[in-house]
């Protein structure tokens, strides 16, 4: 600690930061425990590749990302400057500086406005299951749809946790194709598709989805593909509420379901059409 | 009486300050409370549970990965050893009637240890294999091949595909023990779900272990070309395995 002490700055952070960063669950700093030693190579914040191993309640869940205190720092006081600068070298630098850190140190982060990026998915990540665990979210998504929460079904979680997820984004919305641009980029792809499943598979969790078997995997595709495109549509919609993009998510939803209702229908009768043949085979007498 | 409050407020206020001034607040809410148990053991000390004596053993990355893998693996394995018996039973009864009740009872505890798994599986969030639907075929093509080769192929099938899954079923105990023992040197003892979880799989294996021995006592080693058959068979299970182990 007394290290700590020594490397971090004396002030305190925005206070308001510090409110919007409480519940960032799936990040976590590295504490640095032994004394440090000299270190000459750059420390990339590392990423589990493998986001989801054995969950259990009876043990703490792993972070998925790791920094170092000063690269949380540096970071945590850049996003304040996301709304009007972007998600650029000028935001991280100015997050340094404010973070009373010399403008040099955003050398710290060698993948530069893309750790700016990815930190701002994986910190509203964590606020977003903070809101969860709190109970309130689900709360609020029954009490405008005048049900009780116990009423919701799966799929209405499903849909309220990805628009309050959108929602998450408006105060960078004017921004946020620069960053779309960024994480298409060819070096950045693994990470973001590592990001938007990962997304995708807390918000399946948090709504109590358990499928166990193939469509695990489809469940997955499909909230990707709908959080993915409705990004894009919530850069151009200039309605204060986002309600022209609730409107799409609502229809990509029901796309989702027309077709996943069309083929669950030709399975079924697939299936059929084969179990009859077997069984008349079979009343034939043949050894099938 | 009346500055007793007083003074208490201001001792608690004199108290409560200097302590966040002096740690830097960032941390205290990136670090999230739980991820701190990684890096000293000895943080997770009554853990809430029912024993409450000895502190509870926290599992590393590497063993929940090893839980991960398990898991995943023994729904597969579940999932096809259901539809191995299910494409075996209608060929068998219709020329052995008399093995009707066997093939029932084989096929409800195979039943039965998929619906523990799928339970397990959605429980510890773990991701299903990817190749599910892959194994639903390759089972059931397994199971109505060699039930079409008559009664002793089937039952030699049976026999390899048992002794696969129980030895595998035994690495996992092992696995699981060998923790315990750790546990133990350390004073820690392991949590409920795993003490549990150990139960279910001893008595898995010992279902699956009987399931072996009917099968040997229905001729399994009189089907006709013995080692060829249980050879390849074992080896495919033995693939299957280590397929469902990473994806």
């Amino acid at each position: 600690m007394s290290y700590l002490a020594r490397t971090l700055p004396k002030r305190v952070p925005n206070p308001f930061l510090a409110q919007s960063i409480r519940q960032t669950r799936a990040l976590s700093t590295k504490t640095l425990q032994s004394t440090p030693t000299t270190r000459t190579t750059q420390h990339k914040p590392r990423t589990n590749q493998r986001h989801r191993t054995y969950h259990s309640a009876l043990h703490a869940r792993l972070p998925d990302h790791s920094y170092t205190n000063s690269q949380t720092a540096i970071l945590t006081s850049a996003l304040a400057h996301v709304p009007t600068h972007g998600f650029s070298a000028t935001a991280l630098t100015l997050g340094a500086r404010d973070a009373g850190f010399l403008d040099v140190s955003v050398q710290l982060l060698p993948r530069g406005e893309f750790d700016l990026i990815l930190f701002w998915l994986a910190s509203r990540r964590g606020l977003l299951r903070g809101k969860v665990e709190e109970g309130g979210l689900f709360r609020r998504i029954a009490a405008e749809k005048g049900k009780d929460v116990h009423e919701l079904s799966v799929e209405e979680r499903v849909r309220g946790l990805l628009l309050e997820r959108l929602r998450m984004n408006m105060e960078v919305k004017d921004v946020w194709q620069d960053a779309l641009a960024q994480m298409s980029l060819l070096a950045n792809i693994p990470l973001s598709l590592t990001e938007l499943h990962a997304l995708a598979s807390d918000i399946l969790t948090l709504s109590g989805d358990d499928a166990v078997d193939a469509t695990w995997y489809t469940r997955r595709l499909a909230v990707s593909a709908i959080y993915a495109s409705a990004e894009v549509v919530m850069t151009r919609d200039p309605t204060p509420d986002l309600v022209e993009t609730a409107a799409f998510v609502e229809r990509r939803f029901e796309d989702r379901k027309a077709l996943a209702d069309k083929i669950t229908g030709i399975g079924q009768c697939a299936g059929f059409g084969w179990n009859t043949a077997i069984g008349l085979g079979r009343s034939w007498g043949l050894k099938i | 009486m009346l500055p007793l409050p007083i003074l208490r407020r201001c001792a608690l206020s004199h108290c409560r300050h200097p302590a966040p001034a002096t740690t830097p607040i960032f941390l205290d809410f990136l670090v999230p409370s739980t991820s701190k148990h990684g890096q000293c053991r000895q943080a997770s000390t009554t853990a809430g549970t029912s024993g409450g004596s000895k502190p509870l053993y926290v599992l590393s990355k590497e063993q929940r990965e090893f839980m991960d893998s398990a898991l995943r693996v023994n729904q597969a394995g579940e999932l096809a050893a259901t539809l191995i018996y299910k494409a075996q039973t209608p060929q068998i009864v219709r020329s052995y009637p008399h093995l009707r009740p066997l093939m029932k009872h084989m096929y409800d505890q195979e039943a039965g240890h998929l619906k523990t798994f799928n339970h397990l599986i959605a429980k510890h969030q773990i991701r299903p294999t990817a190749m599910y639907p892959a194994w639903e075929v390759a089972a059931t093509f397994l199971g109505w091949s060699t039930a079409a080769l008559g009664r002793e192929a089937a039952m030699a099938c049976t026999e390899a595909v048992e002794t696969e899954i129980g030895s595998h079923y035994n690495d996992q105990v092992r696995e699981i023990l060998s923790w315990e023992a750790d546990a133990e040197r350390r004073g820690e003892e392991l949590d409920e779900e795993l003490k549990e979880m150990l139960a279910t799989f001893r008595r898995i294996r010992d279902e699956e272990l009987e399931h072996l021995d009917h099968a040997v006592a229905n001729d399994s080693k009189e089907a006709k070309p013995y080692d060829p058959l249980v050879d390849v068979i074992r080896l495919g299970c033995r693939t299957a395995i280590k397929i469902s182990e990473k994806i």
